[in-house]
């Protein structure tokens, strides 16, 4: 009995110290720091998969756009960052469309972005100013889908939290421009892996507005989305991502990413 | 009348199962586990307009099956199928207000002239290398920057039965070609050759959108006689070419073309007959050809566009008493110059259009110098199920313009509904006031598959 007593007071003892030391470590790393970490994950070379949209509104009717994606990190390589090249699959009227978009290394020059309408047969250059725009009716932003830069917020660790039986730490994001589009964030950001889990956003006048999960799979040691689902509070429209047979460094040449390709969408076998 | 419709719907239901029967095909090409794959996809339309004017009628019930077969042949290739079948109540439903022959021409593709090549719309291989692509067979090819005009997009003939009213990948004529991309880098050449020369399809006389702003007007007692134009005899000699270079430097995406083709609209030569006390008019095609440069570049929210074409000694009807056959040729400059402007989930597009026609001579019956603009505005809203567009022209030059509002709602992913309508002002001696008397309404419904 009093040995048990012993190994009880020992085994808390031993808990308390971690805890503190894990205090410590949270009290040493900053917000800035835990959001670089999240956004520095390697992505790998190329990665190239299929994702399936469903739409889902107020009344819980669905509507689904099946797509592939192909992306190559260029890193800096004649000046390019990355460049992304996206095919509809379905539904009917919106298959063939693509989307080519190259970014550069220079952060302040805007992506060149282009549009192939099948249904107008032609590729047309259009805008990349709007970062704010939702993705082709989906309740992500281009800023959700990962074009935000971790300089155009202040970060600020606010606490750490178990979320779904992991440790996180929870980071509040305000933007350094007035009247941007959310007035702050809070990241959920797993303390083992740097992986995002959760995202609340509230809108310019403080209202919470939407929520962003994550799950994540690892391929070849490189962390990709498994699936996300955004829920906007406000319209009670949701939108789930499924991303199916991811494949990284597969070696995808420079020339996937042109015009040429965007008239005629790639094969993903 | 239902025996009627029952009768000129039947093409359409001939063709859709002779359709059909092709997919046993594409089922054992795919269960066959070669790197051969067939893919059926399409749509079927229904757009019914009423007219705003008088004769108060129905100007449209036009039912519209367009299906496509692809087929890729391995990795090197693949072959395309465009079928159409329409058929519009509307001929069968007002037979007194139509001649026979527009009754034809407008019910459906199979009573039409040519029903055959109506039908096929489209019949391609594509041919894929490694940096190049060859198209041959009946296609359409886009060029341009402009949206709801044809300045350097000219390549494929133009249907005008319905005016300028249905979308260009509709009225573009598909025609016969051999067509080869090669690509290096940012950069591509693209080479045609068009074996057969197919002209405008020009709307008839006594339809609803037949062209009246453009009539010949004799004097007093004089007669009109108007004669078949002649096409080209098809040959090397007759056939037309194409050249277009496209680039991306600095950010800007150009391109520099030229074109040795037949002016698809026939220039009409006319001479009094003194035996008949008749002006006879003969309309013959004539070799047009035609330089372009085309450009666009995105600056955050605006993407400035515009593109040019130079026609080397285009055909122009004048007045002029000692012209031979009442013709002056005259080199024409045709421009654009636009921006689109994105801001929330609104698309604004602005044009700035000129047809300036150079060393002009005040006997030429069209203006000298012909300046339009345009507005577009779309939006998408409600996660994109709720599109609102608005496309308006307007001519200052003779006070006309065109508005066509419309709003497309998305009830499924398969099913759309639009409602809108073509409203148009003008002179009636103006391109678009000749039409004034035609305001329409309309409702559209679409399923694609």
């Amino acid at each position: 009995m009093t040995i048990r007593i012993k190994k009880t007071i020992a085994l808390g003892m031993t808990g308390l110290l971690l805890l503190m030391a894990a205090s410590v470590q949270a009290a040493e790393i900053t917000g800035l720091e835990i959001m670089t970490k999240a956004d520095q994950l390697e992505d790998g070379k190329d990665q190239s998969s299929r994702a399936v949209y469903t739409l889902i509104n107020r009344r819980g009717q669905k509507r689904v756009r099946n797509t592939v994606r192909f992306w190559k990190d260029f890193d800096g390589e004649k000046g390019f960052d990355s460049k992304m090249i996206t095919f509809f699959e379905s539904p009917p009227d919106v298959k063939g469309t693509g989307f080519l978009g190259w970014s550069y290394e220079n952060e302040t020059r805007d992506d060149d972005q282009w549009l192939y309408l099948p249904a107008l047969r032609k590729v047309r250059r259009i805008a990349a100013g709007n970062k704010d725009d939702y993705f082709m009716g989906t309740d992500f932003t281009y800023d959700d889908m990962g074009d935000r830069k971790i300089e155009e917020d202040t970060h600020k660790l606010i606490k750490s939290e178990l979320y779904e039986n992991v440790n996180c730490y929870v980071v509040e994001s305000v933007p350094i421009k007035k009247g941007e589009m959310y007035s702050k964030k809070l990241t959920w950001v797993n303390q083992e892996n740097w992986l995002t889990r959760k995202v609340d956003f509230y809108d310019r006048k403080g209202r919470f507005l939407k929520t962003l999960t994550m799950d994540w799979q690892a391929i070849k040691g490189i962390w990709t989305w498994k699936r996300g689902e955004m829920k906007n509070h406000l319209t009670r429209h949701s939108t789930v991502i499924e991303i199916k047979k991811t494949r990284v460094n597969t070696g995808l040449k420079d020339r996937v990413f042109t015009e040429r390709t965007l008239k005629r969408p790639l094969k993903f076998k | 009348m239902t025996a009627k419709i029952l009768h000129s719907i039947r093409p359409l239901l001939g063709a859709t199962l002779g359709f059909l029967m092709l997919l046993p095909v594409a089922g054992y090409a795919q269960s066959d586990e070669t790197d051969m794959d067939v893919s059926v996809s399409g749509y079927f339309e229904n757009q019914t307009a009423h007219r705003l004017n008088s004769p108060d009628r129905f100007s449209q019930f036009r039912n519209l099956l367009q299906l496509e077969l692809k087929s890729s042949l391995s990795d090197w290739g693949e072959l395309y199928l465009q079928l159409w079948n329409f058929y519009d109540g509307v001929y069968d439903m007002y037979p007194d207000e139509f001649s026979a022959v527009v009754q034809d021409e407008y019910r459906s593709n199979l009573t039409a002239d040519r029903a055959e090549d109506q039908t096929f719309r489209e019949f391609y291989l594509d041919i894929l290398l490694d940096s190049m692509d060859i198209r041959l067979g009946k296609q359409q090819v886009v060029w341009g920057e402009a949206i709801g005009l044809r300045i350097t997009d000219v390549v494929n003939p133009q249907d005008y039965r319905n005016f300028i009213l249905d979308d260009f990948t509709r009225s573009r004529i598909p025609i016969w070609m051999a067509r080869f991309n090669y690509y290096i880098d940012d950069w591509g050449i693209e080479l045609l050759w068009i074996p057969v020369f197919e002209p405008d399809r020009e709307a008839l006389a006594g339809s609803d959108w037949e062209w009246t702003f453009n009539r010949i007007e004799p004097p007093a007692g004089v007669a009109v006689r108007l004669f078949e134009p002649d096409k080209p005899k098809t040959g090397f000699k007759n056939s037309e070419a194409g050249l277009r270079i496209t680039g991306l430097v600095a950010g800007w995406n150009l391109s520099l073309s030229y074109l040795n083709v037949w002016d698809d609209a026939p220039a009409r030569h006319i001479v009094f007959n003194p035996l008949t006390f008749s002006l006879d008019v003969s309309p013959e095609y004539h070799r047009l050809p035609l330089w372009g440069v085309t450009f666009a570049n995105a600056f955050g929210s605006f993407v400035p566009r515009g593109e040019f074409s130079y026609a080397e000694g285009k055909f122009y009807s004048t007045a002029d008493p000692t012209a031979e056959e009442s013709l002056v040729q005259k080199d024409t400059l045709h421009y654009m110059l636009g921006t689109d402007y994105s801001v929330a989930d609104f698309l604004f597009t602005f044009q700035w259009v000129q047809k300036i026609i150079l060393d002009y001579d005040e006997a030429i019956y069209e203006g000298g110098v012909q300046t339009s603009y345009s507005i577009r505005v779309q939006a998408n809203l409600l996660n994109e199920t709720l599109k609102p567009e608005l496309l308006a022209i307007f001519s200052p030059g003779d006070e006309a313009w065109i508005a066509r509002p419309g709003v497309a709602y998305s009830m499924t992913d398969t099913f759309t509904v639009t409602v809108g309508a073509d409203l148009f002002s003008g002179p009636e001696r103006s391109f678009f006031g000749q039409f004034s008397e035609n305001d329409q309404a309309y409702a559209k419904f679409k399923y694609s598959f």
